[in-house]
């Protein structure tokens, strides 16, 4: 299985239209919770192209981190809430992803409601990203975030990226999405 | 030569986006971190940009992501509980032709924000009355 190697911190440069760093932290709480650096996800991949990837379906993500990033994670762990680190986390880990293995594949950020909604625009694509530390939950939630994705305002073709940090499962759904009526 | 004209508000487009975008995350981060009153002025930026964004999508005829970026600065002012701004975006915002599920949810948007915006009407003190003009004679 191909394998890839990227520092979680990597997604800051990145994504100048973002303010990433504590998503960054975010991931590495959850992370550093169950590996030291680097951490391992599998990533599923379907209908994703990119040049790095070729015909591959899956391939292993190795995320590592740096001491300073770890002392951050350290200090969030005792103030924030579960539902909103895994969530953080997976945008952290959808950056990355975009980042390295998507050309053109700069997020930018708007709001809808209460919630976030992330797109690549210079791909014109929507994109709906989650995070669960439940395994249980995943196969739902991607099937969840197939439908929002679609669902898009601007109705562009959308990739979903749903990410596990269960103990005992850390995988990583990347999906591509078109418009029926395109 | 019109080429040249067209790429820097083209660029100048595309950098208010990505700052609206910034403000946007930035905000949201602030508000993770308990940071409130930061987060809120954040977010009053977002949404200044938003609608400084929108117009220009307009003035470009990107309508649909001008409509976008109004609901955007909608919800942003929902969330610093300016009713009123809001109702005027979405307004504006649904004088354009959107998808129905999209329209459906501005106008559900709209509505909770006309309710807390006349519930906030009447909750403000009434304006104080014009004393009597000093005219120099």
């Amino acid at each position: 299985m191909k394998t890839f190697e990227w520092a979680i911190e990597d997604i800051v440069a990145a994504h100048p239209d973002l303010y990433l760093e504590h998503c960054a932290v975010m991931a590495v709480v959850l992370m550093s919770q169950q590996s030291a650096s680097p951490c391992d996800f599998v990533v599923e991949i379907d209908g994703v192209a990119s040049p790095r990837l070729a015909d591959a379906n899956k391939f292993l993500l190795r995320v590592s981190w740096n001491a300073n990033t770890f002392l951050n994670a350290q200090r969030m762990t005792s103030t924030e809430q579960r539902k909103p680190i895994a969530e953080r986390a997976a945008v952290a880990l959808a950056a990355l992803l975009f980042a390295h293995l998507i050309p053109a594949g700069r997020m930018r950020v708007t709001r809808a409601g209460d919630r976030a909604d992330y797109w690549l625009p210079h791909s014109q694509c929507a994109l709906e990203v989650s995070g669960t530390e439940n395994f249980r939950e995943f196969a739902r939630r991607h099937k969840e975030k197939i439908a929002q994705v679609l669902s898009n305002p601007l109705r562009w073709n959308g990739y979903v990226i749903v990410c596990c940090f269960d103990k005992t499962q850390r995988l990583i759904r990347w999906s591509y999405h078109q418009q029926e009526s395109k | 030569m019109r080429r040249s004209k067209v790429k820097p508000a083209q660029s100048m487009l595309d950098k208010m986006l990505g700052e609206a975008s910034w403000l946007m995350s930035h905000a949201e981060a602030l508000a993770d971190y308990g940071r409130n009153e930061e987060a809120a002025a954040e977010l009053a930026r977002a949404a200044a940009c938003e609608e400084q964004v929108a117009s220009w999508l307009d003035v470009a005829e990107r309508d649909q992501e001008a409509v976008l970026h109004r609901v955007s600065a909608a919800a942003c002012y929902e969330k610093l509980g300016q009713y009123a701004r809001a109702v005027t975006l979405l307004r504006a915002a649904l004088s354009t032709p959107v998808a129905a599920e999209y329209r459906r949810k501005i106008e559900e948007q709209l509505s909770r924000c006309l309710t807390r915006a006349s519930r906030e009407m009447r909750r403000a003190p009434l304006p104080k009355t014009r004393g009597p003009i000093a005219v120099a004679v």
